[in-house]
């Protein structure tokens, strides 16, 4: 590693800083800011998608109608559990949040084996449908801290450390800006790298807010797990911490058994009395008949709202719960709710995943600008570095790849057959197989016809999404607009969006007759 | 309703802050104004922004308040930024 900053600040961009701890700081954010920004860029990306899982697991059950759930279908579903299921046996009900996405799933054991029956209802109108398998919105959601085809746990602390060094890189490139408010409004375009760093300070500035508030509470979401000593010395396991913290049984003994078991519906109504919302699962799992209790998961849907499971028993009266949750509990919870958005309106949605946007952009431009710099010194110096290589390399593979794979991972939902069997994990495939291909391709090709074809391959992909929604549903563009239908007709118009941003940028790029023409020259005459 | 207008009046809170310095005075004004009268802008832009975080505190409370009221700021900040840039390119050299 030479003393070299990574990175200068706006007016020091092609020349070492000067202060001694300012250009410390310059190599920090340099190095913490590339080796886990990859890690970072997919965890913003699919972070920022994750805002609108619900709308795109919408999209992606397009079986499941329009329209909230309905009292009647949860009054009919209630009515199903209770004529079907047999005395003491297990059953669930899950429900939809308010945004949708998901339809209303019944489930019970039933008969001598014990054997699981199923019923899919519509939210709105009740109907049973036949609902496609899909991980939907959900996977976007479960890869930006779990990845995929890897242990969660593993995935967890790499998401930690990325996380970790994102907040240390922000921390530094706050101290190594050091024009921050007097270039505060500063973008010069046509400059090469210097447009590069003034967009990637522009947007780390103007979205600094955010991007403190969603690093700092994405690593409180996995607070346990990079600080667990505290729950260490004050329990003996992580089990007997996690029923104090978040108890999954009633604290106290239940038997019920002799009791006459109260409808599924009053068991909803009950918590949602208690919560002010709908639970998102009430189930009971005792097939033998044993304690009866039956458990209703908080629907988090409202910001500070109780992420306790609510316990009753048979009978539908409520089991208290042993402990109210306390002051840290509850900060933590409103710390996620912050993190995840989920209280938010449409508006305030928007405007989380413009802020994502620009976070997501920022890593990628904060990635790009690590190459330029040092493509041009190294062109200065005339030697090519192995690490520069990869760099740019895993640059296109990444922010690319990933880019063009979600595009094949909402195509897949369209073109897969509806009766495939692990149709989910298919999809998913889709999107690994399609980012892996950019991943090859950016190996074997020049850098910058790699951008161009990785970038005009995602516009390609993007542009086919709702192209290929118009031909396998009935729920196109123009039907969705015509019908007022904003969460179909919005995908299809973000997708036509994204395709034009990809498109322009590798336009943009093929019309550039030198890559870094104009920094070569400002680096000559330094 | 209310979010329109802690918007705008971002927009303009930014633009004044914005034309209160002396670089971005030369590029859309044509030449500098008395620092006096910059810090009065500097001032102005800076109470705009603080009028639509009490407004938006007053419309949505404090937690959901701050919180979008950041998100508008953001965006607002960025098209100010925008325009700044695209009015700047065709002037080349002409900006410092």
């Amino acid at each position: 590693m030479t003393s070299e900053p990574p990175f200068g600040t706006s007016d020091t961009a092609l020349r070492p800083a000067t202060s001694g701890v300012r250009q410390t700081m310059s190599v920090l954010h340099g190095w913490t800011g590339l080796i886990p920004g990859w890690v970072v860029f997919i965890v913003f990306l699919f972070g920022t998608l994750a805002f609108f899982q619900q709308e795109i697991s919408s999209w992606m059950r397009p079986e499941i109608g329009r329209g909230v759930l309905t009292q009647a279908t949860l009054e009919k579903a209630s009515h199903i559990l209770e004529a079907e299921v047999p005395a003491r046996a297990a059953w669930s009900l899950s429900l939809p949040v308010a945004r949708g996405g998901e339809p209303l799933e019944l489930s019970w054991r039933s008969g001598p084996q014990g054997r699981e029956f199923r019923e899919t209802l519509d939210p709105a109108t009740g109907r049973p449908i036949t609902v496609r398998e899909t991980l939907g919105g959900g996977f976007l959601f479960s890869f930006h801290y779990n990845f995929h085809y890897m242990p969660g746990r593993i995935a967890n602390y790499l998401v930690c450390i990325a996380s970790l060094a994102m907040l240390l890189s922000i921390i530094s490139g706050v101290i190594t800006h050091k024009r921050i408010f007097k270039d505060y409004f500063t973008l010069r375009l046509d400059k090469g790298q210097r447009s590069w760093l003034d967009g990637h300070n522009v947007m780390a500035v103007l979205a600094l807010p955010f991007h403190l508030m969603i690093t700092y509470t994405g690593l409180v979401t996995l607070v346990f797990l990079i600080m667990p000593w505290a729950v260490l010395t004050g329990f003996p396991d992580s089990e007997a911490f996690r029923q104090e913290f978040r108890p999954r049984s009633p604290a106290i003994e239940v038997r019920s058994d002799q009791v006459a078991a109260a409808a599924p519906l009053r068991i909803v109504s009950e918590a949602r009395a208690i919560n002010g919302e709908l639970p998102r699962y009430v189930a009971t799992h005792d097939e033998d008949g044993g304690s009866g209790v039956i458990e209703a998961w908080p629907g988090l849907d409202r910001l500070g709202a109780s992420y306790d499971t609510i316990f009753f028993r048979r009978d539908g009266t409520l089991i208290e719960p042993a402990t109210a949750a306390g002051g840290a509990s509850k900060t933590m919870g409103v710390m996620v709710d912050l993190h995840s958005g989920r209280f938010s309106g449409y508006l305030l949605r928007w405007l989380y995943f413009f802020s994502g946007l620009v976070g997501t952009a920022m890593v990628a431009t904060g990635l790009i600008l690590w190459v330029k710099k040092r493509r041009v010194n190294s062109a200065a110096a005339g030697r090519a570095a192995a690490g520069l290589w990869l760099a740019e390399r895993l640059n296109i593979g990444v922010i690319a790849g990933s880019v063009a794979g979600v595009a094949a991972f909402f195509l897949a939902n369209r073109l897969l057959p509806v009766r495939l069997s692990d149709r989910g994990e298919q999809e998913v495939a889709w999107l690994f197989t399609t980012w892996g291909v950019v991943f090859l391709w950016s190996l074997v090709s020049a850098p910058k016809r790699g951008w161009i074809v990785a970038l005009a391959f995602g516009a390609l992909l993007y542009v086919l999404v709702p192209l290929v929604n118009a031909v396998t549903t009935a729920r196109g563009l123009f039907p969705s607009l015509v019908a007022g239908d904003w969460v179909f007709a919005g995908f299809d118009l973000s997708m036509l969006a994204t395709s034009a941003v990809l498109a322009l940028v590798a336009w943009h790029l093929y019309r550039r007759p030198e890559d870094d023409g104009r920094a070569k020259r400002a680096s000559k005459a330094r | 309703m209310i979010d329109s207008v802690v918007f705008i009046l971002s927009i303009a809170g930014f633009s004044t802050l914005m034309l209160s310095m002396p670089q971005h005075q030369r590029s859309w004004l044509g030449s500098t104004i008395s620092p006096s009268v910059g810090r009065h802008m500097r001032r102005s832009g800076f109470l705009l922004l603080l009028l639509t975080l009490v407004v938006e505190i007053a419309a949505s409370g404090w937690g959901e308040g701050l919180t979008v009221w950041f998100g508008w700021e953001t965006l607002a900040g960025l098209l100010v930024v925008c325009a700044n840039a695209l009015h700047g390119r065709g002037k080349g050299g002409a900006r410092k």
